[in-house]
């Protein structure tokens, strides 16, 4: 069943009550349009499997596939586990089984990732029994049987791919795990440069603690990224319902690698705490929710997620801090100096407690987190799927709900678990797509499913199309001489401001010429950025003289003055002239 | 079930927590014991329901009583002890006293005579080792041998309710281990006051299989040997 709906006031109540069954909306945000459609239906999960700890993918080929892998049934000698796809951008899914036994007598899947790479291909991390981790690689069709690589690795298995053309990195697969067979179990990161079929371990973390929560994200300069905790002791606060210690010490660290994965003490051996030198305290516990008025969830290694800016590289973490509300917090790191040094702010309100928090950003420099928090005010525990937005670099934040939930009478969800350790965040173009373990809607029983949506900036983008000449013109094109193109672009908002821009070329003889992708830029208050001619030239990839519009998207309001010169015989300027260039409005399906 | 742990005492108390799985089998006197009695011995004579080495697994509860263990988990292949341990040398001597105890043969109570004829010999040919269990990577003593069937693989749920009625009581129950991999998540179906316990696994290669048949040790061996165990 899919249900779509605009998270406005306009229309709160009457899509509320239509959707009251399944979903409670609150706190709405200006502009963001949601779409939520339960992944699983009678028809492809007739066992009523509970499909938990999900994780999700989007093919950056084309964004209508997308992929989702949950805990729904298991590999064997005969059966390949499977993964939920999409053709449609999620408003349909079909179940897909490809994913085989890995190797005789492997359970599983007992964890897992899935990720594409920059040509589309489908790549899923998997944890079998034994423990041992395996990449499955797309070596035929899209839905053809995976092909699982060697064994390497332990707990937890994650997994990303650089997908940077002409990047460094192009094609390196990471996939960071924890490692149990060490007196601490130390947080480790595999990489491959042939998508698993061979992968080299290399030990990250810190080996004076428990390591645990290791996340991997890459930024588009070929940088990878983990964040990780160090466990350093519980401390002595419960949840309610519970009687023991459900929090413990812990450090976020980040370490960087600048060389593929091959080291990864850029920001020194253990890496950068994202919250200063004190510890926090953050969840550690099988009680998450209050156990005297329902279901429970497991909260252990779920407490931190790190994303990068895939424009400015800037690298956001998300993570759980029981800070001086008493209530475990969701706070986001902010680091603009890759990870040097951070910035946090917490997003909750401080009245309930939370966890499970994803992190992604889109290409407009919007920061997307899924968390999930509890209320116990009343007679049973609800458990809240929220989908916080900042579009002002975390400076401000809007928190919608996308789901409520009362587990107690879901026969499939499992006290002590529930949805598992994580849910599945990410970003393509301006949308958000996600994925959480949620009660089924328009299901014959009532049952946690696996729960997709999408989340669309509405917002009206503007336009900006710049006129440019540039280069040495030949009659009788232009009159001779050379002819430079300088655009000015400021930012004059309070707020940080995301703009695209691509480069249209003009042909004489009435010709259409080539149109570059969009590139991306950020700008904060009040800062200015020029495009002159080399590098419209090294954007088009083009040499000579060139003319053509530099056309800017974006969502705020900029200003935008072109200054145009010329020069003659003597090689000095000999004509100047400046152009305030207009906005136009796009609507948002242009 | 859920058991609280506290803080620094986390290392020790786990293995309470380990052991609370298959300690679920311990039955109480809700219903009167003649009753659960017979329950319990209709159930273990009902032909369909068990594999040709059953009886053997019967013949060696006795064994795994004095060893201590209050639960044994009875899977298609294998019989394996409900006491959880950390290491493979400190598993070795319940191993052991597992082993000596099965030279101790009781006779067994009139209904089982017959069933166990002969049993106690052959479990005493089995294979005992020592293995790590999927469900909480703990080791636990085993018993097993070549071909052994003690009830049929691919047995369903379902099946089993044909042969001997709907359960008393369903519940879940998750095994949580020390690491974050997905936990094993059974699904209980209790009979005879909970002195015998078909579980579902959601590891299994199909839902609905039965995973395996937990049996109260002290239950289940007083009603199959009587006073003589």
């Amino acid at each position: 069943m899919r249900i779509s709906f605009r998270l406005d006031r306009r229309f709160r109540t009457s899509r509320a009550q239509f959707v009251a069954a399944a979903l409670i909306l609150a706190g709405p945000a200006e502009g963001l349009g949601a779409t939520i459609v339960d992944v699983a239906t009678d028809a492809t999960d007739p066992s009523n499997l509970a499909d938990t700890e999900p994780s999700i993918a989007v093919n950056p080929v084309d964004p209508m596939k997308i992929a989702i892998v949950s805990f729904s049934e298991t590999w064997g000698p005969s059966a390949m586990a499977p993964v939920w796809k999409s053709d449609n951008g999620g408003a349909s899914w079909r179940k897909v089984p490809q994913i085989p036994q890995p190797a005789p007598g492997s359970s599983g899947p007992g964890d897992q990732k899935i990720a594409f790479d920059a040509t589309g291909k489908l790549y899923i991390a998997e944890l079998g029994s034994g423990p041992r981790d395996f990449i499955y690689r797309q070596t035929g069709g899209p839905d053809d049987p995976l092909t699982p690589g060697v064994a390497y690795g332990d707990d937890q298995p994650h997994l990303d791919i650089d997908k940077t053309t002409g990047g460094s990195c192009l094609n390196r697969l990471y996939s960071p795990w924890l490692n149990f067979g060490l007196a601490n179990p130390r947080s480790t990161v595999s990489d491959s440069t042939n998508f698993g079929v061979g992968m080299t371990d290399v030990a990250v973390g810190n080996p004076a603690f428990p390591n645990r929560t290791t996340r991997i994200a890459l930024s588009s300069d070929g940088k990878a990224y983990v964040v990780y905790k160090t466990r350093e002791g519980s401390a002595p606060f419960s949840l309610p319902g519970s009687a023991g210690s459900d929090f413990e010490n812990a450090h976020f660290n980040v370490m960087r690698s600048d060389d593929c994965g091959v080291t990864w003490s850029a920001l020194g051996a253990t890496g950068v705490s994202v919250h200063g030198s004190a510890p926090v305290q953050t969840l550690f516990t099988n009680n998450f929710g209050n156990q005297t008025k329902g279901k429970v969830a497991r909260a252990r290694s779920s407490d931190a997620w790190i994303a990068v800016d895939p424009v400015n590289g800037h690298v956001f973490v998300a993570y759980v801090s029981r800070d001086t509300t008493g209530f475990s917090q969701i706070y986001v790191a902010r680091s603009i100096d890759q990870g040097a040094s951070w910035t946090s702010t917490r997003i909750t309100n401080g009245i309930h407690h939370a966890g499970y928090p994803n992190i992604a950003i889109n290409e407009d420099g919007a920061i997307g987190v899924l968390y999930i928090d509890f209320d116990d005010s009343g007679s049973t525990t609800l458990f809240r799927h929220h989908f916080a937005r900042s579009i002002y670099y975390g400076a401000t934040w809007s928190d919608d709900i996308l789901q409520t939930m009362d587990p107690g009478p879901l026969a499939n969800a499992a006290s002590g678990f529930l949805w598992g350790d994580y849910e599945g965040l990410t970003a393509a173009g301006s949308n958000f797509y996600g994925v959480f373990t949620g009660q089924s809607i328009g299901r014959s029983v009532a049952q946690l499913d696996p729960i997709f949506f999408k989340v669309v900036d509405e917002r009206s983008p503007l336009q900006y199309a710049i006129k440019f000449v540039c280069g040495k013109s030949e009659p009788p094109v232009l009159a001779p001489g050379e002819y430079f193109t300088a655009i000015n672009v400021h930012n004059p908002a309070r707020q940080p401001a995301a703009l695209k821009k691509k480069i249209a070329m003009a042909l004489p003889g009435e010709k259409a010429g080539a149109v570059t992708h969009f590139f991306g830029a950020r700008l904060d208050p009040d800062e200015a950025l020029e495009i002159d001619c080399p590098d419209i030239l090294k954007h088009a990839s083009v040499k000579g003289f060139v003319k053509g519009f530099v056309v800017l998207e974006t969502l705020s309001q900029l200003d935008v003055v072109a200054v145009y010169t010329a020069t003659g015989e003597t090689g000095r300027v000999e004509t100047l002239f400046l152009e305030r260039v207009p906005q136009r409005g796009l609507r948002t399906d242009q | 079930m859920i058991v609280h742990f506290k803080g620094n005492c986390f290392v020790k108390m786990i293995w309470i927590w380990l052991a609370l799985p298959l300690a679920l089998g311990l039955a109480t006197p809700a219903i009167g014991q003649g009753k659960q009695a017979s329950m319990i011995a209709k159930i273990l004579t009902t032909p369909g329901l068990w594999g040709k080495d059953f009886p053997a697994a019967l013949a060696s509860l006795p064994a795994w009583k004095r060893a201590g263990d209050p639960s044994v988990a009875i899977f298609p292949d294998r019989i394996v002890g409900a006491t959880p341990f950390k290491t493979t040398e400190s598993a070795q001597s319940a191993r052991t006293a597992m082993i000596q105890a099965l030279n101790q043969r009781p006779p067994a109570a009139e209904p089982f005579v017959e069933l166990l004829k002969g049993q106690t010999e052959r479990i005493l040919q089995a294979q005992s080792e020592i293995l790590q269990f999927l469900d909480d990577d703990s080791y636990r003593v085993t018993v097993t041998w070549a071909d052994a069937q003690f009830f049929p693989a691919g047995l369903t749920v379902k099946q089993v309710e044909s042969l001997i009625g709907q359960p008393e009581a369903v519940t879940t129950q998750v095994i949580q281990s020390e690491r974050d991999r997905r936990p094993v998540i059974l699904t209980l179906h209790r009979y005879a006051d909970g002195a015998l316990i078909v579980a579902e696994s959601d590891w299994a290669p199909k839902p609905g299989l039965v995973d395996r048949i937990i049996l109260n040790v002290p239950t289940v061996s007083a009603v199959v040997f009587g006073g003589g165990q």
